[in-house]
């Protein structure tokens, strides 16, 4: 290798010569031929130029969301709790159920210990308490609307005649006897009102006491 | 290492903390290496969370022995993969690169503070990543686990599952690739 070194073989191992990776014995040969030689040693100045530039190659940024879906991920919905407190759910879903297959199993003496009626009545019982339960409100039900919606009716009447007061006053003032009498207070309040209003030179009048009230 | 192991152990007792963690400090490479082989940003998130609830999901399969970033790696080709098998390729802006880009800087070739030159460092920064973009995904995923991540050739070997001669060779020939076409470029911008 040493003597018959082609530059063919010599470029093959220029890029391991920067790297660092040839042993020491190789290494000399490979630097003695690049020194010796115009071609090889124009390829190591550009390669070791090449691995410089390499070096700084552009770098993309994680996306911020990584992180957090990676973890939500692996960890799951429940994940997020401590293993302890995994640990101690899991401990107390058990018991809850193994509770619940005892007291099922055992509902019978329970029952009989706690002095309630058998279980099996239990079903019966609340199938007939919430069929007479629907009945009761049913009924109320109805008994309400029998009440109440005659009475609406009758308001939406009473509200619907006062709809008539204003047509009835105007049909009223078209007939002569009211505008005479209509005149006649308009007049008289008039009067009454130029005679009893308060002035100064009236201090003490009648109109001025009574207004002043 | 001895901290990894805790952060596995304590992922491994599903505290959310450790999971928050774990995702925090390989995000960034996952998603760039998904980025690189899929050629789409769109795509590489999508991968990347995929990669993560694959990982999380089973972690008690990992061998502490190897380092997690190369085991990530690995998930996160093999996802990748799966997607362009999927997906066409699309191709990417480079500005939109330029506008998310989390790296320092590109240091400046030649001296000059001047808005002018650092423009042209900029320009050439972006034709330069443009050609490696242009490259196949394979050499692209290569080259950014060589040099963005510093990962030994034997840690590459094992992240995209292929022997290490073919790690060399790719490497060998990724270089090759980008001399030519940066030479070529070079002829196209001398001429008038």
């Amino acid at each position: 290798m040493k003597e018959n070194l082609s530059c063919e073989a010599c470029e093959r191992e220029l890029v391991a010569l920067i790297d660092g990776t040839l042993t020491p014995s190789v290494a000399r040969v490979i630097e003695g031929h690049a020194s010796s030689c115009a071609s090889c040693g124009a390829a190591l100045e550009d390669f070791r130029r090449q691995s410089l530039r390499l070096r700084r190659m552009p770098l993309l940024a994680a996306p911020a969301f990584l992180e957090d879906r990676v973890v939500r991920e692996v960890l799951g919905a429940r994940g997020f709790l401590s293993t302890g407190a995994q640990r101690f759910g899991a401990a107390l879903g058990a018991t809850s159920f193994a509770l619940t297959i005892v007291i099922l199993t055992n509902l019978t003496r329970i029952a009989a210990a706690l002095g309630v009626p058998d279980p099996y009545v239990w079903i019966v019982t609340a199938v007939h308490s919430t069929t007479s339960a629907i009945t009761a409100g049913s009924k109320w039900l109805g008994n309400e609307i029998a009440f109440y919606v005659p009475l609406a009716r009758q308001i939406g009447l009473a509200l619907g005649a006062l709809r008539t007061i204003p047509r009835a006053a105007i049909v009223s003032l078209r007939t002569p006897e009211v505008q005479v009498a209509g005149a006649i207070l308009i007049t008289l309040g008039l009067a009454l009102y130029i005679l009893l209003r308060p002035s100064r030179r009236h201090e003490g009048s009648v109109g001025h006491v009574c207004l002043s009230l | 290492m001895s901290e990894e192991r805790d952060l596995v152990r304590r992922c491994l007792a599903r505290e959310e903390r450790a999971y928050r963690e774990l995702i925090r400090r390989y995000q960034t490479p996952v998603v760039n290496l998904a980025w690189r082989i899929t050629g789409n940003p769109d795509d590489a998130a999508e991968v990347a969370q995929e990669t993560f609830i694959r990982v999380l999901r089973s972690l008690h399969t990992y061998d502490p022995e190897r380092p997690l970033k190369t085991w990530l790696f690995k998930i996160a080709a093999n996802l990748a993969l799966d997607s362009i098998r999927r997906r066409k390729r699309r191709p990417v802006s480079i500005q939109d690169l330029f506008d998310e880009d989390e790296g320092p800087a590109p240091e400046p070739v030649e001296p000059g503070p001047g808005p002018e030159a650092m423009l042209q460092v900029r320009r050439s920064a972006e034709r330069f990543d443009e050609l490696v973009q242009e490259m196949p995904e394979h050499y692209q995923a290569i080259l950014y686990l060589r040099y963005r991540e510093d990962l030994a050739y034997e840690e590459i070997a094992d992240a995209l599952d292929i022997p290490l001669g073919t790690v060399k060779v790719r490497l060998h020939r990724a270089h090759e690739i980008l001399r030519r076409k940066l030479s070529a470029r070079g002829a196209q911008g001398t001429k008038p």
